[in-house]
């Protein structure tokens, strides 16, 4: 995740911090902690947000430079996340060739209610 | 042969669609006036865990049938003038592209992949003899929703959240779903994974709650394992063997969620996440 330089404009935070304290509040939910349990047989573990909330909001608070650092630690993380690849298969870099082709087979469109149709 | 949905049992929104997919061999299509390539040589069973164990299925024999034939109506020529089976569908798929949060996540994930889905052409109600609820065809990059299936709206987003997972999956990698098993279980574990097929309501309304610890990764396994089985018409052990390989990364690759959703604020946070796409 390249730092682009911006052009004059000062750097500002991915996210706003309220969206971390949203996620740290659902996380502390009681739903979100059966749903945990359902999932991961565990208790839900919500530090991790709490820490980025942090991070974020003091940031704005005092705007210096390990702060900086700090965020852009976390947001580092998230955009990770958010640019995961599965190992699995082969990433695409352009869409499928056919996804915009149209259907060859005339049965293939979507059914009319026609009291003549068979298919 | 009956052709009705006779199960009893699901009768909520969690049912898992399939991925209903055209065979390659061409020399076999029937003599009819279709010269689609699409094949239909497996029996069509209902992919979702919920209870496809019980029930004999042999909606379908025919070998030479083609992908269409085998969904044709099961009511006959004249019921298609009182058909209200497709334009019930047709609004539900509507209302679910407008409002429901997953779909519209989805949709805009695709849309930022380079994949727009545009309802006359990426989607298609049509009636299904069997019992699954829809598919996603690679072949066309059609999502098929059965409307003689589909009873409720929530069903419908489900469905549809499921199908679009794996249309998003065939937009951002290049998934083999013809050769590669693997490739199938990984799209397939997460479908059930991350659309709600294996939710806690939905699961008790099945009675197939038989633990609750852990239970969503024992339910996206055996769902996974049915779909892949059913779909490339492999035996219990194959299927099970490919769920199990991919199972590491393909269970935690969650895009475009940021966690495995609970419910629609999940999806409306994920959207915001990911995407910047304020839903609602």
């Amino acid at each position: 995740i390249i730092m682009a330089a911006p052009n004059g404009k000062q750097w500002q935070p991915h996210y706003p911090c309220d969206y971390y304290k949203q996620e740290y509040k659902d996380c502390t939910s009681l739903g979100n902690r059966f749903h945990s349990y359902y999932v991961f047989g565990e208790k839900p573990d919500c530090s991790q947000w709490q820490k980025d909330f942090k991070a974020c909001t003091t940031w704005m608070q005092t705007r210096t430079e390990e702060a900086k650092q700090e965020l852009l630690k976390t947001e580092d993380r998230h955009l990770r996340q958010k640019y995961y690849t599965n190992p699995v298969w082969q990433h695409r870099v352009s869409p499928p060739k056919e996804w915009y082709l149209p259907l060859q087979n005339p049965t293939q469109r979507p059914q009319q209610a026609n009291a003549t149709s068979s298919a | 042969l009956t052709y009705f949905h006779t199960n009893m049992a699901d009768s909520g929104e969690n049912h898992a669609g399939s991925e209903t997919h055209q065979h390659y061999n061409s020399e076999n299509s029937s003599a009819s006036t279709q010269d689609y390539l699409a094949i239909f040589d497996n029996p069509q069973k209902d992919n979702g865990a919920s209870k496809n164990q019980d029930l004999g299925y042999e909606f379908f024999k025919g070998r030479e049938k083609t992908y269409r034939e085998s969904m044709t109506s099961p009511y006959g020529r004249f019921a298609n003038l009182f058909d209200t089976y497709h334009p019930r569908c047709m609004m539900k798929l509507n209302v679910a592209m407008r409002t429901n949060p997953f779909v519209k996540l989805l949709l805009k994930a695709m849309e930022d992949s380079g994949c727009s889905a545009y309802k006359d052409r990426h989607f298609s109600c049509e009636p299904c003899s069997s019992q699954v609820a829809g598919g996603f065809d690679p072949e066309s990059n059609q999502i098929v929703l059965c409307q003689n299936i589909i009873s409720s709206q929530g069903m419908m987003n489900r469905v549809l959240t499921h199908e679009l997972i794996h249309a998003f999956d065939h937009c951002r990698g290049k998934v083999d779903w013809y050769n590669n098993l693997q490739h199938v279980a990984c799209s397939e574990i997460r479908a059930a994974n991350l659309s709600g097929d294996c939710s806690f309501g939905g699961e008790l309304r099945r009675f197939n709650l038989s633990g609750i610890k852990k239970h969503h990764q024992e339910c996206v396994w055996q769902r996974a394992k049915d779909s892949v089985k059913l779909v490339r018409n492999c035996s219990e052990e194959e299927a099970g063997r490919a769920v199990d390989s991919v199972w590491d990364s393909c269970f935690h690759d969650l895009a475009p969620f940021h966690k495995i959703p609970r419910n629609k604020k999940d999806a409306i946070r994920a959207a915001r996440f990911r995407y910047d796409y304020d839903i609602s």
